[in-house]
């Protein structure tokens, strides 16, 4: 059976540490937030929560890139850099990309980040030369909480697809049509304002 | 597994007190009215008259990207955290004519310090805050300990854990220039 790598982040667990953004760049050096960022889910600011004192929430939400099934930047890019492997990772040719910076405007997630100094896109990888060697994505490793599960989508008992169905997770910008390959558990409580 | 390390710190009955146990109630601390433990007014609580000239109680609390002072000039950290803010209520921030980003001073009369303004509902009205372990140097001008006093407990200090609470200063905050 085919495999299809992917994620599923527990924002119940997720405390927004940014640690994963650290081992991102300690991984694959590149600007804090290309790899991996991480979003609050509240106010106008980082770190601040919706609502008016005292009725509040807020919860973080990590974005790395979704390695969609329909990638909307590998069907952006003009000279056909962005290519899927076969089990579902999307990568970007840094010999074929030109840094036109197409695939960034394409991309719902704002997953792609143009990199000046070698003058081509960059992006969350789902660390497949670690993957290729029998690790797992370092953002998961590094998780404090461990929010970040990495695994096989198309096993159906496979942990993460365990996860999916037991937390209902969800994806982002599903009306994109996108089909991502990071998953989203919910958090439980407090109830979002 | 066998270990020659006790069990617990400290083994019963061996707490270096007079009882030899765990003394909840200390006649020592009789003087300070802390035989129990007990609640103390701040010494800069809004209840002070010192609120009519400074109102809001002033807060340096733990950054998440600093271990105190530590790791403030750590460059990757400073991609997440840039720069110090000053968190406001809007409720505190608007009828002092300050927005997001302003430049403000927060000042009492033991100092003051300039810095950028960013309204935020998790802080509660009438309370502002400063995340500690910026440098001197981070700051457009001043320093966040410059507000703050270190008076002593005196229970703290007859039990030699002398310590001062950071968190006791009352301040006040006006628009420096618009950001």
């Amino acid at each position: 059976m085919t495999q299809r790598y992917g994620l599923v982040i527990d924002l119940e667990r997720c405390i927004g540490c940014h640690a994963c953004t650290i081992a991102c760049k300690v991984e694959n050096g590149m600007e804090a937030g290309s790899g991996i960022r991480v979003e609050t889910i509240g106010g106008p600011h980082p770190d601040t929560p919706a609502g008016v004192f005292p009725q509040l929430s807020m919860h973080f939400l990590p974005v790395p890139c979704m390695h969609c099934d329909q990638p909307p930047c590998r069907d952006a890019c003009p000279n056909e850099a962005i290519y899927k492997r076969p089990d579902g990772i999307v990568l970007i040719d840094e010999e074929k990309c030109d840094g036109c910076q197409a695939c960034e405007a394409a991309c719902p997630y704002g997953a792609l980040f143009y990199d000046p100094d070698k003058d081509v896109e960059r992006k969350c990888t789902l660390c497949h030369e670690r993957l290729d060697e029998g690790f797992e994505p370092f953002c998961a490793l590094c998780c404090s909480v461990e929010a970040i599960f990495w695994g096989d989508l198309a096993e159906p008992d496979g942990k993460i697809s365990q996860l999916i169905s037991q937390r209902k997770a969800y994806t982002l910008k599903p009306e994109k049509k996108t089909g991502p390959a990071v998953y989203y558990c919910p958090p439980m409580s407090p109830k979002r304002a | 597994m066998e270990t020659d390390h006790p069990p617990a710190p400290y083994q019963p009955p061996d707490f270096g007190t007079a009882s030899g146990r765990f003394e909840f109630y200390w006649e020592r601390l009789k003087e300070f009215g802390q035989e129990l433990p007990t609640h103390l007014e701040p010494l800069e609580s809004t209840r002070n008259p010192l609120a009519q000239k400074y109102p809001l109680s002033y807060f340096t609390t733990h950054s998440k990207y600093r271990s105190n002072s530590m790791f403030t000039n750590v460059v990757w950290l400073r991609e997440l955290d840039p720069e110090p803010l000053l968190e406001i209520n809007p409720v505190d921030a608007t009828p002092r004519g300050i927005k997001d980003g302003d430049l403000v001073r927060v000042f009492n009369d033991r100092g003051e310090v300039k810095l950028k303004a960013k309204l935020h509902q998790g802080v509660r009205p009438g309370l502002i805050n400063i995340f500690q372990g910026w440098w001197p140097v981070d700051y457009v001008e001043g320093t966040h300990q410059a507000l703050t006093h270190d008076t002593i407990n005196l229970a703290q200090q007859a039990i030699d854990e002398p310590n001062s609470a950071l968190l006791d200063a009352l301040a006040e905050v006006e628009l420096v220039e618009e950001g």
